[in-house]
């Protein structure tokens, strides 16, 4: 029996129904994702980079240049917090904005969000922003004034959790802004090797249990940093094992938990970035995924028959991306942006060189 | 009233405009609302209007107070409004106690929520008093055994209060009910890094997990454990326990299919490759011993025990090759 997944009709299909919920997601929202509330810029790099890794960017609701001004208006810059603060940079939303004029102070409890900065970033290179109206130096003076004693790095000055997760984001700012002498990068690598289990694979903190995303987030972190050297040939050998071991027909994020179709995400990056994608099934990843592609909403979710959500439905589309299904846009399986969208920060560094 | 929204909720949500006459709630931005707009409810306006102005005014009061948990109600992963909170907690000099009480009831609701997990830790914090801490995350781990900001906030009370002692009858109790629930065993590791890992300790766990694998030959958490407590013996200097060898081989040389699982196959190829390494130019007839039921076990995993890794094996099988190239 033929397998449906890889006929083109019906992948012409799946895709275009894709695009309607990628584009659906820059439109308009129902109430029950209240939750994503304050990360609405999490949900636009998603929507603009999962249509670019489609390759239908020119299916975006509204103007690119739109969407880069509503992006640049979530910017807290230098002239409203100062710049030691750990506020400068992206918000999620304009939830707690609370003046329209732009460079008068908003209010003490206004705060950008390493996560909605990373995301902010990664939208503006999709669209083709050349991000000159960045305050480098603001951006990365906070991002310093949030890395605490033990290298990791909290996400807001609102004593926000510190885990793996911001350090990733960090990383992925940095190299963007192509500077990392704001932090400190040693004791990051301290952080993300304290993170290490018994299990050979990384945790959120240390202590806390293997996780495919935490997992991903460390590995990205240093691969950035270049410093995946810096792990030792067994440590190497175990993390390698332990990711492998994470594929059923789809992957899990803990070992003896069920398949998470993000997972194949997670753990296909890490596992590009540690170069042994190859040695995982291809056919029954991408037989998994579409396990739980949703007919009717046209997205993407955890679970067979549960429902999609727009983290799912990017992570599907990546996921697809990293093991070549159809003709998706490769992807940067550390900053998670299309080839093309890298391409365009290379050259954004070259002109910041000259 | 929207479907998310019980009566007895509404209730508890909805602002009295005549408490907050004074002061003109302030809309969001709609101008750049365009983009990714939210369906949000009347109410929700309602109560994150006057957020913003309690914000843009610093007001410290109670009804700025009863705001945030109306606000945090909406919307559980505001972390500003979580902030706020907490300022108005301490500036008021609220119950704290009837803070921890509160926020146990919000986690019941949204035990997967940081923000949530996060204030309890603080209120935790300013209280200095972890009493009810352990009982509250074993309560939401009968919900969800795995539930992973249940365990993180579990270690840092462990930690933070050198609270250690019910620790691995939790634990072993857990395993008894699940011994696939990796999120325990994990904890049992924690534990003992933290606590005693002497000499005895470690071998009694080794023990532990021997009866485990007799239950189950085929349970990945206990051998990532097993791998983690050989790997701390021979960090210690206790050298590597004999016992696991024999537990290995014994388990190997079983005819019964079920006797083999893939995890112990490859924990004994790796076993194999350091000591093929170790005695690589002392010992030629061990190594060739050793390369000879490497190549085997890795077939086995390659064609029968774990085809859908098969690749990775025939790798694994090139690797072995390219170092003991004379012993093929």
């Amino acid at each position: 029996m033929e397998n449906l997944v890889y006929d083109p009709e019906i992948i012409e299909k799946r895709k275009k129904k894709l695009v309607k919920y990628l584009r659906q997601i820059l439109c308009i929202l129902p109430y029950r994702i209240i939750s994503l509330d304050t990360s609405k810029m999490l949900l636009t790099y998603f929507s603009v980079s999962g249509l670019d890794i489609l390759n239908k960017l020119d299916q975006l609701p509204h103007t690119n240049q739109d969407i880069i001004n509503w992006i640049y208006n979530h910017l807290i810059s230098e002239n409203i917090r100062g710049i030691e603060s750990g506020s400068c940079g992206f918000r999620g939303s304009t939830t707690l904005v609370v003046d329209q004029n732009k460079n008068v102070q908003n209010h003490e409890y206004d705060c950008s969000h390493l996560t909605m900065t990373f995301s902010a970033l990664n939208a503006l290179l999709t669209l083709g922003d050349d991000l000159s109206r960045l305050n480098k130096r603001a951006i990365l003076k906070s991002i310093q004034a949030l890395q605490l004693p033990d290298g990791s790095i909290t996400a807001t000055n609102q004593d926000g959790e510190n885990d793996v997760r911001f350090l990733y984001s960090t990383c992925c700012v940095c190299y963007i802004l192509d500077d990392w002498s704001y932090i400190d990068t040693e004791k990051a690598f301290e952080f993300i090797h304290s993170c290490l289990t018994y299990e050979g694979a990384f945790g959120q903190i240390p202590g806390a249990e293997a996780h495919g995303g935490s997992t991903f987030c460390a590995v990205a972190s240093l691969f950035l940093m270049n410093k995946l050297i810096c792990l030792s040939d067994k440590e190497i050998h175990c993390l390698k094992q332990w990711c492998l071991n994470r594929q059923q027909n789809g992957f899990n994020g803990r070992v003896n938990k069920p398949t998470d179709s993000c997972y194949s995400f997670w753990i296909g990056a890490t596992l590009k970035l540690l170069d042994i994608l190859h040695f995982t099934n291809y056919d029954d990843n991408i037989n998994y995924i579409f396990e739980t592609f949703d007919d009717i909403t046209g997205g993407f979710s955890k679970w067979p028959g549960f429902s999609p959500d727009p983290l799912h439905t990017y992570m599907g589309i990546c996921a697809l991306s990293l093991v070549n299904f159809s003709n998706l846009k490769k992807i940067h399986p550390a900053l998670v942006i299309s080839e093309d969208a890298y391409q365009k920060l290379k050259i954004i560094h070259e002109n910041w060189k000259n | 009233m929207s479907d998310s929204e019980s009566s007895d909720d509404y209730d508890s949500i909805a602002i009295d405009k005549n408490e907050w006459s004074d002061l003109n709630p302030i809309n969001q931005d709609h101008e750049t609302n365009e983009i990714c707009r939210i369906a949000y409810t009347e109410n929700f306006n309602d109560v994150f209007g006057y957020f913003r102005a309690v914000l843009k005014a610093n007001e410290i009061s109670e009804r700025a107070f009863d705001l945030t948990y109306k606000a945090v109600k909406l919307n559980p992963a505001n972390y500003t409004v979580w902030f706020y909170r907490r300022i108005l907690l301490k500036e008021l000099g609220k119950d704290l106690n009837h803070e921890l009480k509160l926020v146990t009831q919000i986690i019941d609701q949204n035990p997967k929520n940081y923000q949530v997990w996060q204030h309890r830790r603080n209120v935790v914090e300013l209280l200095q008093d972890p009493s009810k801490e352990l009982e509250f995350t074993e309560k939401i781990l009968q919900q969800d055994s795995k539930n992973y900001h249940a365990w993180q906030y579990r270690q840092w009370v462990n930690k933070n209060f050198a609270l250690w002692d019910q620790e691995l009858d939790f634990v072993s109790s857990l395993i008894t009910v699940d011994y696939k629930n990796n999120s325990a065993w994990n904890h049992r590791f924690f534990c003992l890094i933290n606590t005693d890992h002497s000499e005895s300790v470690l071998n009694r766990e080794v023990d532990y997990c021997f009866e485990k694998l007799n239950l189950n030959i085929n349970n990945e958490s206990v051998w990532n454990y097993l791998r983690g407590l050989v790997d701390l013996m021979v960090k210690e200097g206790f050298g590597y326990p004999e016992k696991v060898c024999q537990f290995c081989n014994l388990k190997l040389e079983s005819k019964k299919e079920d006797e083999l699982s893939p995890f112990l196959i490859s924990f004994k190829i790796d076993y194999n490759w350091t000591r093929a390494i170790e005695k690589k130019n002392s010992d030629a007839n061990a190594v060739k011993e050793i390369v000879q039921q490497s190549i085997l076990y890795l077939n086995l995993l390659a064609q029968k025990y774990d085809t859908i890794r098969a690749n990775y094996w025939k790798y694994l099988l090139s690797k072995w090759k390219q170092e003991f190239d004379q012993y093929f």
